[in-house]
């Protein structure tokens, strides 16, 4: 039996983190909901995810830091992904500047995520 | 006759018809025909020169001719004038070319009358139908100039907005009947319908907690919570496809980003409010339909 691949996901939108995390579930990863940056922190100060998929508007911690903070900080390689919305084009760029692996905008398709997640892993 | 009989001839004529409008027909309809015969009536009174010699001695045998198929006179209403088969009846006594053409008259009286006829564009034919059409027409055009007037008479309520607040009220004010299509989120939902369930739960608790913020940072005039708030409210309304306050929330962020109006920002968390609870309805309505 293969071991289910770790994905941590940061969304504070707890509608949108129910979805994703129901249908990531289904396509075989173990999820971690971290619901704010300081959450985040604390998941990556005991355990390092496979992936991250995370959005970029957070309280207390936003996803370019969140990017800055994995690839500075603790400096891991694992791949993060972006959760956009639509107009915040500058906030991508930086992020991408920092080490983020792809962005997936606004309003989420859960299927085009899991390929996207699928992709990123098998970069790996 | 002369001038001034036919003024009081008009005068019976117009009598019959108001008697007649209200038996027959709507208060509008019969409104119109009035309307319509005033017009006529001043009409006349514009054409007969007011010093005209009083025309006394008129040869006997004189007869006006006028086409008279069916020997009878109608009064064309605004909406007949559009559709020529939408003539109104008079009632018999009331003929209008029955009158002049029993009337001695001069031939100087009769190319008087004959320019009126004329230029009045009076059908000599009678039609006992009133189609419907046009009567529905004469009710739209009666509410239209109801509206108009109620527009009119009405103070502008939004004289002390913005022309985009105006017109994001008329928009607002348009959303009454809202549909919603779960359809593709179930679909999202690979199906499951406690999982759609639960995300309508969280849905309804996300915006009730998100009127609840926008209260409290509006009172505090915290433009950038607002706007966080207003930003993180977007996606659970796209993803549920509520577009009308989708509209509202991105309006707020705009609005809390770039203009900073207050008195703006109150109005658009007004219209959340007031629109909320028909959302609530419509989603409870598209899940009941679901099920």
């Amino acid at each position: 039996m293969t071991e289910k691949k770790q994905l941590l996901l940061a969304e504070d939108d707890e509608l949108l983190a129910s979805l994703l995390n129901y249908r990531l579930e289904k396509g075989g990863y173990e999820v971690h909901l971290a619901q704010d940056g300081k959450e985040v922190k604390e998941f990556l100060k005991r355990s390092i995810p496979d992936i991250i998929v995370s959005d970029i508007m957070m309280p207390y911690f936003s996803g370019i830091e969140l990017v800055d903070y994995v690839r500075n900080d603790l400096e891991l390689k694992i791949p993060v992904i972006i959760i956009s919305s639509a107009g915040n084009e500058e906030n991508v760029l930086s992020a991408f500047e920092l080490g983020a692996n792809d962005f997936i905008s606004k309003p989420v398709s859960p299927s085009e995520l899991l390929v996207r997640v699928g992709r990123e892993l098998s970069k790996m | 006759m002369n001038s001034k009989n036919l003024l009081a001839r008009l005068d019976d004529l117009e009598n019959a018809l108001h008697e007649f409008s209200y038996q027959k027909l709507t208060a509008a309809e019969a409104q119109e025909l009035k309307d319509s015969l005033t017009s006529f009536r001043r009409h006349i009174e514009s054409k007969i020169p007011k010093e005209a010699p009083e025309l006394t001695e008129v040869p006997e045998k004189t007869v006006l001719k006028v086409n008279e198929e069916n020997n009878a006179a109608v009064v064309k209403s605004p909406e007949a004038a559009v559709r020529p088969e939408a003539v109104t009846p008079l009632p018999d006594s009331s003929r209008f070319s029955e009158y002049v053409k029993d009337s001695p008259l001069s031939k100087e009286q009769l190319d008087y009358i004959n320019s009126i006829l004329a230029a009045s564009d009076i059908p000599t034919r009678i039609s006992n139908d009133f189609p419907q059409p046009s009567k529905r027409k004469l009710e739209k055009n009666s509410e239209k100039r109801n509206h108009n007037n109620s527009i009119k008479s009405k103070p502008m309520e939004s004289a002390n907005k913005t022309t985009s607040e105006a017109v994001e009220h008329s928009k607002m004010s348009k959303s009454k009947a809202v549909e919603i299509d779960l359809g593709p989120v179930l679909e999202e939902c690979l199906g499951k319908k406690e999982l759609l369930e639960e995300l309508i739960r969280l849905y309804k608790q996300n915006a009730l907690e998100f009127i609840g913020q926008l209260k409290i940072h509006i009172q505090n005039i915290d433009f950038e919570s607002i706007r966080f708030a207003a930003h993180k409210i977007k996606s659970g309304l796209r993803m549920m496809d509520t577009q009308e306050l989708l509209t509202i929330a991105e309006q707020i962020e705009t609005a809390s980003k770039t203009d900073q109006d207050l008195k703006h920002l109150e109005f658009l968390f007004a219209c959340f409010v007031k629109e909320y609870p028909i959302v609530e309805r419509a989603i409870d309505a598209a899940f009941k339909e679901l099920s």
